[in-house]
């Protein structure tokens, strides 16, 4: 009883960071109007580079960029990091996990921001003319990954926030780290389509098992040049070591929070 | 049983921090009975911030213990009956409304359901919060941020509260609003109450009691009236007179200090213990004659008497 009671209000604090994202109505939609008309823009021009030469047909572009950018779009936040940041200290004052409220925050905002672009890029990409039947499936697809991936972004989010409590710099990290991601994962353009040996390298990154093999697999379902098991063992993977990293960076964190003073 | 009289216990508590030489807090020993309330005091560095830290857990002493109500401070059970403020840190989300924010605090206290809506709408209330709670937090003014930060810092019926700087930059009419309802509050629910403030008007409208620390150590404790000691019955009585060649009047009456302040307004210090205020009045007005225009008496402050003591040291 007790757990289900934690669980239910972790999840309305995650509901909470969701609604406080998009608490700007005019921002949010103009950032939900815009995703479409990003989705066309990208694709046009992936188009225009590739010609059509690659391993994806037209429509399948459409979906690949409307799912990679949807995951990008809601990616790692400064703001939330940095509220988590200050947050930290009350946080040891508090009855409830800083670890716990930082994770549970992230996920619920990154992983109910998805969905709302979700409800976005359907109807869109059935506008431009891409069949219901791959839209369906693709998105499908899609949903049934993003708490896996939710959960993943969400470690990742309390290491940065726990790793700038140690080293106040790598609040200028963030940035970078998402232009990595935008790079290695393949947002802009399928990693499958990327010149040797660039592709072999990239496809080992998180970045790819995030990006580019979540898109790849909700067109085609199945990952690329990658089984079902090995792509579960590699995000298994990752999440431990997250996991780890997690706990150990909060352990110093609240080590170093004693030195200088709360 | 100890625990139940006692709501702020700390023995021995000690804060180095690393790099440091010397202790930031240096073996304080204080305990607040439930229902008290207390001023925290002492000059800037003083050690009053890092003690209300390692009293709400969010710093580990370096030795001796802190306890709040019996539970050892920081952990989830003293954490569960501690309310805080902090004047320079915000608890409530900038883009939410105050409801929403409101709403989320009695969670993170474990209060759900109609217990939690309850409690909200009695806050609401008590703080008049009815025409802010629609709106969004960054839209509030300082005065109106910091009564919500009290209420929901109040939301799940602390046993202590503890604040640290809460009219910080606050005019006078938010200030005074704050601390009538701070002080009507804790008549109320009899939470017991420790402030650090520098406004030390706030500390006299709302402690009876003053805890004075200095380098980390305690220099006094004990009751306000008791932290003036002598001066508690100094009285500085301001004339006006419309004859500015009227002289200060020196001889024969027990005046402390006698200062023109400019020509046509004189002042002098008089301590009743030992010359009677009606006495000095009636010598006052006998000198002054028909040119007194008015008089004002005033209290010495605390601002003065802490004053008097941080120079001292």
């Amino acid at each position: 009883m007790a757990l289900l009671r934690t669980i239910n209000f972790y999840g309305r604090y995650g509901f909470f960071q969701l609604k406080e994202r998009f608490s700007d109505v005019g921002q949010s939609l103009s950032y939900l109007l815009l995703y479409p008309l990003l989705i066309l823009v990208l694709t046009a021009m992936w188009n225009r580079f590739n010609a059509y030469q690659g391993n994806y047909t037209r429509e399948e572009i459409y979906v690949y960029i409307a799912i990679a950018e949807l995951l990008f779009l809601t990616f790692l936040r400064s703001a939330f990091l940095q509220r988590s940041q200050a947050d930290f200290s009350m946080g040891l004052a508090r009855p409830r996990s800083w670890l716990g409220l930082t994770f549970a925050g992230q996920f619920g905002a990154t992983l109910g921001g998805r969905c709302l672009y979700v409800i976005c890029a359907v109807p869109a990409l059935l506008m431009v003319g891409v069949s219901e039947t791959l839209v369906s499936l693709a998105f499908l697809r899609l949903v049934l990954l993003l708490p896996i991936l939710g959960v993943m972004e969400s470690l990742m989010a309390s290491i940065l926030a726990s790793a700038q409590l140690l080293w106040q710099e790598t609040r200028y990290l963030v940035l970078p780290i998402t232009k990595i991601f935008l790079a290695l994962g393949g947002v802009f353009c399928p990693l499958a389509d990327y010149g040797e040996p660039g592709r072999s390298i990239f496809l080992q990154s998180p970045a790819s098992d995030l990006f580019f093999q979540v898109g790849h697999y909700c067109l085609k379902g199945e990952f690329y040049q990658l089984s079902g098991t090995a792509w579960s063992i590699r995000i298994g993977l990752w999440l431990t070591i997250f996991g780890v990293t997690n706990v150990v960076f909060f352990h110093y964190a609240r080590k170093r929070h004693q030195s200088w003073g709360g | 049983m100890l625990a139940d009289c006692v709501a702020i216990e700390a023995l021995q508590l000690t804060k180095t921090f690393p790099k440091s030489q010397t202790p930031s807090v240096d073996s304080l020993t204080f305990s607040i009975a439930a229902g008290e309330t207390v001023a925290f005091l002492g000059p800037n560095g003083a050690g009053k911030s890092t003690t209300i830290k390692m009293l709400c857990g969010i710093l580990t002493p370096s030795h001796g213990t802190a306890r709040i109500l019996g539970f050892k401070a920081g952990s989830q059970e003293a954490n569960q009956r501690l309310g805080l403020v902090f004047g320079t840190r915000s608890q409530l989300y900038q883009h939410m409304t105050v409801e929403q924010c409101l709403d989320l605090s009695a969670e993170i206290y474990f209060l759900s359901g109609p217990a939690k809506l309850h409690r909200i709408r009695e806050m609401v209330e008590a703080f008049a919060l009815e025409p802010y709670v629609k709106r969004r937090v960054r839209s509030l003014s300082l005065g109106e941020r910091m009564r919500c930060e009290i209420a929901a810092a109040l939301l799940h019926k602390p046993q202590v509260l503890l604040a640290d700087e809460p009219t910080i930059g606050l005019d006078i009419v938010a200030k005074n609003s704050l601390r009538q309802i701070i002080r009507n509050w804790q008549k109320y629910e009899k939470t017991t109450f420790m402030l650090t403030s520098h406004d030390l008007s706030d500390v006299e409208a709302l402690c009876e009691r003053c805890i004075l620390i200095d380098h980390g150590t305690k220099v006094f404790d004990g009751p306000l009236t008791a932290l003036k000691g002598p001066l508690q019955h100094l009285r500085r009585i301001r004339v006006t007179t419309n004859d500015a060649q009227k002289p200060v009047l020196t001889e024969g009456y027990r005046f402390r200090l006698t200062r023109a302040e400019n020509p046509f307004s004189h002042i002098y210090e008089v301590l009743t213990h030992e010359q009677p205020m009606s006495e000095s009045l009636f010598a006052l007005s006998q000198h002054y004659g028909e040119s007194l225009q008015d008089i004002s008496i005033s209290e010495v402050t605390l601002e003065e008497v802490l004053g008097a003591r941080y120079g001292a040291s």
